[in-house]
């Protein structure tokens, strides 16, 4: 009965998308349009110079000789065939360029994602549970300094100490070029590549999420289940954690949730200061080289990825809270 | 009662304060009673009198900025000074607690077995499976439907009788010696608040418990306990045997207590008596002095005509839930008669509030007709609406919610006469001084924030409210259920008085049959939507016809 639910649940949340990602398409197709210049250009002036033929040939290269209601049906045809269409510039199918690049994205945000969370949710108990003390004004100033101070700041600072000065972790790339390892061995190359970009990530959210949980949780204890909990003879800390942390968590999903599809676009700044081969920065290439294939196709991706979120949030929710019907 | 043996707790001089120097609030002042062994007190007294601050002293849950002095002996043991650890083995072992509501009281995230094993592996050591079948034995003990299935319910699926239920079982599960029961059945139905007392004084003779029964009823108290404590402002003013309460209390505030209470068995009816009120005056020492007033009875009641003000007739309302339609109005017909008083009585969820709504246009009714003075008002919309709707007003249940707390009194007031069209701004200014006034409020409230009243006169400001724009009909939703005794008489003889110099007509809806017995012309019984029952004043509670008018009245008498 309940699984069946979850899976019209499910359904329903999917069914509800399709318009949406079709408008989405659409509306940034046409703001395309509205930039100057086509790709053909673009590529042209990167060239130096181009004759007119040259120009032509370009601009049925890149499929931008048809007249702009065309080139949408013909997107839109080839994406009922599930195909995402050709990249002229980076040569290679989009499909393939932007599942690269999202799977570094994933990677990266996600790992952010897991510390913020951790940092950030032992943070805002310490701060609750011992809230009006040194400790708390202490972490209290630390988040607001996290809060504050914009990621890439944070990073190029990180990048000075223990890259520069320290030499612990490699300052950009994902991987050390041409070392040629295998196995556990890359996969520990690449988690020393992604110390620094992650920890330039997770400062914002850890302030987030430990503001969060703070407010959520002293608002709980006020409530009288928690009263229920101490006059039971529980012990503070089974009171704060199975009682006031378990009902944080419900807001924290909701939080969470919202975060994770703005984090999975990607962020053009931290990428670019750590040469990260991220989303963030194919979106701003894309956009300067008006190549407006693999645009769609990255915007079709995220709003998937920002639909899928939402979803998961949901489930989480339903599963976090039994007053919430599935 | 005191023996030589000794007590099983012991409240030795108990002072506890909240707040430093000036801004100090002392909220239990040199309290002192004892509770033997399995022996039944209650502490009595009406809101902020001290007497659920004197529980959480006991319990060692204070605030953090409490400060207490005294001493509380519970079996020998000093609680007062104790260590946290001694007090967390106290606590639900020794001494179980229940509290007021039980909707807020259990963790909506648990299954309810699971919250009643917690507290049972806290202070035993039980396996997971010992713990559940344990469980599943105290709910049968307290008597919760279906226990092998409830087991496993989370605390929103169950109704508020039924979660009190698994509170109890929750609070005696390791077979306390003192059980304190914090006002246990005030948010509950008549007839729910007789089961769950009747079930609390069972499993005290079975498990040979003593009982703290901490409450504002003093007809509740007197039935359910052996001795009453009778609190006022922190201080206790008198220890009596519960039994002889009525009789033998000395205490002018427990007496105008007593006088000040409406119950079903006094019999009181406005057209033949006004209510005693309690007086409080702080004196100069620092002391209260108390007095019973007995306000004069308004003499010119004119009896109701025969004109009708109010017709109903087949009125259905309904609204969605996730699982379809309730039919929360069931074909309701009725009338109200000019300067009538009809009381409608019935218990939560049976569908008192979505009718007086859908009266009041506030909500649509799916069928039916309504007609005020002869004119059918159920399908007007607009201007039109506005205007039929003047003649008739709301005062509802609660006085802190339903004032705008950014908005002074005057502004609140001028705000409901311009919107009923009273051009000119002395006018307005004018009535309202006239309509504070008349509820008893000083002309400086016109400045004041809702925040700076108490809850009576909050209430006044709500009746003012209702009442600027002159209307003959006035829809009175629980008007006084959330009230103290002392404060309620003062507000029902005011809307006697009122309905006398204003000539109103109230529909008067309360789940207090008391309250309804006193004010009303007529009674309305509603049950499931539907009034199964109307009778005269005089008839209904003497004889009713229905048998759930019958079980209604048993369970307050």
């Amino acid at each position: 009965m309940t699984a069946l639910r979850l899976v019209q649940k499910t359904g329903r949340g999917l069914l509800n998308a399709i318009p949406l990602v079709i408008g989405v398409l659409v509306l940034n197709f046409t703001l395309i349009q509205l930039l100057p210049g086509d790709a053909a250009e673009v590529f042209a002036g990167e060239a130096g110079a181009a004759t007119r033929e040259t120009m032509e040939l370009l601009r049925i290269r890149f499929g931008v000789d048809q007249p702009v209601l065309d080139q949408l049906i013909i997107y839109f045809y080839n994406l009922a065939r599930l195909n995402l269409g050709f990249s002229v510039r980076y040569n290679a199918p989009v499909a393939d360029l932007i599942l690269s690049r999202l799977s570094m994205t994933v990677l990266l945000k996600l790992a952010a994602l897991a510390l913020a969370l951790a940092v950030g949710v032992a943070i805002g108990v310490a701060m609750a549970v011992w809230r009006g003390s040194w400790l708390d004004r202490f972490l209290s100033a630390l988040v607001l300094l996290f809060y504050s101070t914009p990621g890439f700041w944070i990073g190029l600072m990180l990048v000075v100490l223990l890259s520069i000065n320290l030499g612990w972790f490699p300052p950009e790339g994902y991987r050390t070029i041409g070392s040629g390892l295998k196995g556990w061995a890359y996969a520990a190359d690449v988690a020393r590549h992604m110390v620094l970009p992650v920890l330039a990530t997770a400062t914002f959210f850890v302030a987030i999420f430990a503001r969060l949980i703070r407010t959520a949780m002293i608002d709980i204890s006020r409530q009288e289940f928690v009263r229920t909990a101490k006059a039971k003879g529980l012990t503070p800390a089974q009171v704060n954690i199975k009682h006031i942390l378990r009902n944080a968590l419900i807001p924290l999903t909701t939080v969470t949730g919202m975060q994770l599809g703005t984090l999975l676009g990607g962020s053009v700044v931290i990428e670019t200061i750590f040469g990260w081969p991220g989303l963030g920065r194919l979106t701003y290439e894309a956009v300067m080289a008006r190549e407006y294939v693999v645009l769609l196709g990255i915007l079709l991706m995220s709003s998937l990825v920002v639909i899928l979120a939402n979803l998961l949030t949901d489930l989480l929710q339903t599963w976090l809270d039994p007053r919430i019907k599935a | 009662m005191s023996g030589p043996e000794q007590k099983l707790l012991e409240v030795d001089r108990l002072s506890v304060s909240f707040g430093r120097r000036e801004n100090e609030l002392r909220a239990v002042d040199a309290l002192s009673f004892s509770i033997g062994a399995g022996e039944a007190v209650a502490l009595v007294g009406e809101s902020g009198c001290g007497k659920s601050t004197t529980a959480h002293a006991i319990m060692g849950l204070l605030p953090d900025g409490a400060t207490r002095q005294g001493a509380v002996r519970f079996a020998g043991t000093e609680l007062l000074g104790a260590s946290r650890r001694t007090l967390q083995d106290i606590r639900g072992d020794k001494i179980g607690m229940i509290f007021q509501e039980p909707n807020s009281s259990l963790n909506p995230v648990y299954r309810v077995g699971d919250q009643i094993a917690e507290a049972l592996r806290r202070h035993r050591s039980l396996s997971r499976r010992a713990a559940r079948t344990r469980t599943l034995e105290l709910l049968e003990l307290v008597r919760l439907p279906h226990p092998s299935r409830q087991i496993d319910a989370y605390p929103h699926q169950l109704s508020g009788g039924q979660r009190q239920r698994a509170m109890i079982a929750m609070a005696i599960c390791c077979q306390p010696k003192l059980l304190i029961a914090d006002e246990p059945t005030t948010a509950l139905d008549a007839t729910i608040q007789a089961q769950i007392m009747e079930l609390i004084d069972g499993l005290r003779r079975e498990l040979s418990m003593a009982l703290l029964l901490i409450s504002h009823d003093l007809r509740l108290v007197a039935r359910w306990t052996d001795r009453v404590v009778v609190m006022h402002h922190g201080e206790k003013l008198e220890d009596v045997a519960a039994r002889e309460l009525f009789e033998t209390a000395r205490h002018p505030y427990t007496l105008g207590l007593i006088a000040a209470s409406v119950g079903l068995d006094r019999r009181l009816h406005y057209r033949k008596t006004t209510l005693a009120e309690v007086r409080t005056t702080r004196e100069p020492q620092g002391g209260y002095a108390f007095a019973i007033h007995q306000p004069h009875r308004v003499a010119d009641l004119p009896p109701a005509s025969s004109e009708t003000l109010l017709s109903v007739e087949n009125l259905v309302a309904e609204y969605q839930t996730g699982s379809g339609t309730v039919r929360a109005v069931d074909d309701v017909s009725f009338t109200i008669k000019a300067g009538e008083s009809l009381g409608l009585v019935g218990e939560s969820g049976c569908g008192k509030s979505t009718l007086s709504k859908a009266i009041m246009r506030l909500i649509p009714s799916a069928s039916g007709r309504i007609a005020l003075r002869g004119r059918d008002i159920t399908r007007l919309e607009g201007d039109e609406l506005k205007r039929a709707r003047r003649p008739m007003q709301m005062v509802f249940q609660d006085p802190y919610g339903s004032l705008n707390p950014r908005r002074s009194v005057g502004d609140i007031l001028n705000a409901t006469l311009v919107v009923n069209g009273v051009a000119s701004g002395a006018e307005r200014q004018q009535k309202i001084k006239a309509m504070l006034d008349q509820v008893g409020l000083l002309p400086s409230a016109i400045d004041r924030y809702p925040h700076e009243f108490s809850g009576g006169q909050r209430q006044r400001i709500g009746i003012a409210r209702a009442l600027i724009v002159e209307p003959e009909f006035v829809v009175c939703d629980e008007p006084v259920s959330a009230l103290d005794v002392s404060i309620q008489a003062q507000i029902l003889n005011l809307l006697v008085e009122l309905k006398a110099s204003l000539g109103l007509s109230y529909l008067f809806i309360s789940h207090d049959l008391g309250v309804v017995q006193y004010i009303s012309d007529r009674v309305m019984v509603m049950k499931d939507g539907v009034i199964i029952e109307e009778a005269d004043h005089g008839t209904i509670w003497t004889s009713p016809r229905q048998a759930y008018t019958r079980e209604l009245i048993a369970a307050v008498g």
